[in-house]
């Protein structure tokens, strides 16, 4: 193989050497103004790079005392210790919390501190489900104890609480949360707790407790390009993951990884030439091409839950996409000095697009089990900005077919 | 006839006279070299005016040496330069593949009858190597003809050892089979 390549190199080397170029042309003419007189003077970027190295430090050290600002604002008041037995007998009414922490840690017989979270494991009953969310309910004997709760619960991100309300026994205005509650077996619990301490005020903390917020989906589909309505080639595909997360209920956000083929055709008008102009003959009128693209997309959505019910979600997306093209072929039908004739080239140098396009998509999604959907997603792509050799608008439009688990 | 060190010192000295006689006499050289590089005659010929401005406008850069030597280490300056100039005009049209054929104008025919046949054979292995893709073809004309290592390679385009090494690889593959192509095309014709 080596004494094969060495022959060929031979070959190579050879045929530079004696091969016959007709003579080039005179063009000193062009080059004479061209030329400098004296050796011109080294330009140094000095205070240029000076200036650039200041601001760049400033914006370092800036950036970095935001950091630090944020961080030390952000400490978080996890785990205060609460206390456990919730069969206070003391008023809450006169004493501050703090001190009235105290006067309950003192009195109780087993004191054992736990964190918010581990009370909420311990006492927390179910009160009912959707699609995205369940309702528990608490119950608290001690006022006090219960904003402790609250606000622990409120600081205490692991649990993927959202707390939507505090009720107190004694407002009338939630009288039925009361009832319902007091169907449940724990409300059971508390008529027989009522019937041994008729004095002890009850406070209840509903909590819609969010299932897990992040999943990750395996989609893929069909998708159909054109180029300024013109029509529709052969389908291409896109497939790829997608990872997200719930801000809220209802609203998730969703970034990407796609590996997408698009196939299109266009009039030659829409082709720049920009660009490669220069791989081409001078005079060469690009008629009209057929061609193909693929392209690894990244999109970033939102997405949000319209109609949620205990099984199925009806939901809405809309972001952008940025693109990184791999690898472009074209089919070029041309016109030079009169000559119609066809050409090809494949470009394989990785181009890539910051938000090449606005996607909008409507979706449905069915709950198999409580960590897993699947889900069926028409979407349309509108191009923010051409793409390619000839910087060409491409439009999609098809349907995302995915499978969605939910973390533990 | 000035000889060359005359020539050099005079274009030094920003003389045109003597930088339009080093032009005359070593432009054709410079297009060879250029046109291994440059898909299209027009580009290539663009390209080595610019690569002669940028000799003559940086002849004080250029290392004299013994008067018998200075021919040679000229030519090798010279095709640095032009090398550069082609490989920077390559890297501004993005490295895109040229489409379009070499019009046959360009080549001069062999008077020579029996040369003719030779001539033809050495102006179509060129036209292998210009038809290979713009990255492929810097690679080979680089280490198989300009004789640079991969590591001078990987400094001049901007790669690494391994990437150059790979590339010519690939652009060996490609003229092998561009040649079988060629061969078993004529033995058809027969």
């Amino acid at each position: 193989m080596q004494h094969i390549e060495n022959d060929m190199d031979d070959l190579f080397r050879n045929a530079s050497e004696k091969y016959r170029l007709k003579p080039a042309e005179d063009n000193w003419d062009k080059i004479k103004p061209q030329l400098t007189e004296k050796p011109g003077p080294v330009t140094t970027n000095t205070k240029k790079t000076g200036r650039l190295l200041i601001i760049g430090l400033l914006i370092i050290l800036s950036v970095g005392g935001f950091i630090k600002y944020y961080h030390d604002a952000a400490e978080i008041a996890l785990h205060k210790p609460l206390t456990k037995n919730i069969d206070d007998k003391t008023s809450a009414a006169e004493k501050k919390p703090s001190e009235k922490q105290k006067s309950i840690s003192k009195k109780q017989n087993k004191q054992s501190l736990v964190t918010g979270n581990e009370y909420l494991k311990q006492n927390k009953f179910a009160i009912s489900s959707s699609y995205n969310t369940k309702q528990y309910g608490i119950l608290m004997v001690d006022n006090n104890a219960a904003k402790e709760l609250f606000t622990a619960l409120k600081n205490d991100t692991a649990e993927n609480l959202l707390i939507e309300k505090i009720k107190t026994a004694d407002d009338k205005s939630n009288q039925h949360i009361t009832e319902k509650m007091l169907q449940s077996k724990a409300g059971i619990q508390l008529k027989e707790n009522n019937s041994i301490n008729s004095s002890i005020r009850k406070n209840k903390l509903i909590i819609n407790e969010m299932r897990q917020k992040f999943y990750l989906a395996i989609i893929a589909g069909p998708s159909y390009n054109q180029v300024k309505y013109q029509g529709f080639e052969k389908p291409g595909f896109a497939a790829g993951i997608k990872a997200g997360y719930y801000l809220n209920k209802r609203i998730a956000v969703e970034a990407g990884f796609l590996f997408s083929k698009k196939n299109y055709s266009s009039d030659g008008k829409y082709f720049s030439m920009k660009h490669v102009g220069a791989s081409m003959p001078q005079g060469m009128e690009v008629l009209s091409l057929k061609g193909s693209s693929s392209i690894f997309e990244i999109p970033v959505h939102l997405k949000y839950d319209l109609m949620q019910k205990n099984k199925s979600n009806v939901f809405l997306s809309a972001g952008i996409s940025s693109y990184i093209l791999t690898n472009e072929k074209n089919n070029y039908h041309t016109m030079l000095n009169g000559v119609k004739q066809d050409m090809t080239s494949v470009y394989k140098k990785s181009r890539s697009y910051f938000a090449a396009s606005i996607d909008a998509s409507a979706g449905y999604e069915y709950k198999i089990n409580n960590y897993n959907t699947i889900r069926f997603q028409p979407y349309i792509q509108i191009p923010f900005k051409g793409t390619g050799v000839g910087s060409m608008p491409v439009m999609s439009a098809g349907v995302h077919f995915g499978f969605t688990h939910f973390t533990r | 006839m000035e000889n060359i060190t005359q020539i050099i010192n005079g274009c030094i000295n920003k003389e045109h006279k003597y930088q339009k006689v080093l032009y005359e006499r070593y432009r054709d050289y410079a297009l060879r070299i250029v046109f291994r590089y440059i898909y299209r005659y027009d580009a290539a010929v663009d390209a080595v005016n610019d690569g002669f401005v940028k000799l003559f406008n940086h002849f004080h850069k250029f290392e004299k040496g013994t008067d018998a030597d200075n021919e040679k280490i000229f030519a090798g300056w010279m095709k640095k330069i032009m090398i550069n100039v082609s490989i920077d005009y390559l890297r501004r049209s993005n490295m895109l593949p040229e489409i379009g054929g070499i019009s046959k104008d360009v080549w001069e025919l062999s008077k020579n009858k029996d040369d003719a046949d030779q001539t033809m054979l050495y102006n179509d292995l060129i036209v292998l190597i210009k038809e290979l893709p713009p990255a492929y073809r810097i690679v080979f004309n680089l280490y198989v003809i300009d004789g640079y290592s991969h590591i001078e390679i990987a400094a001049m385009i901007n790669t690494t050892a391994g990437n150059s090494k790979s590339t010519l690889s690939r652009a060996r593959e490609l003229l092998r089979k561009s040649i079988k192509k060629t061969e078993n095309a004529s033995l058809c014709s027969i």
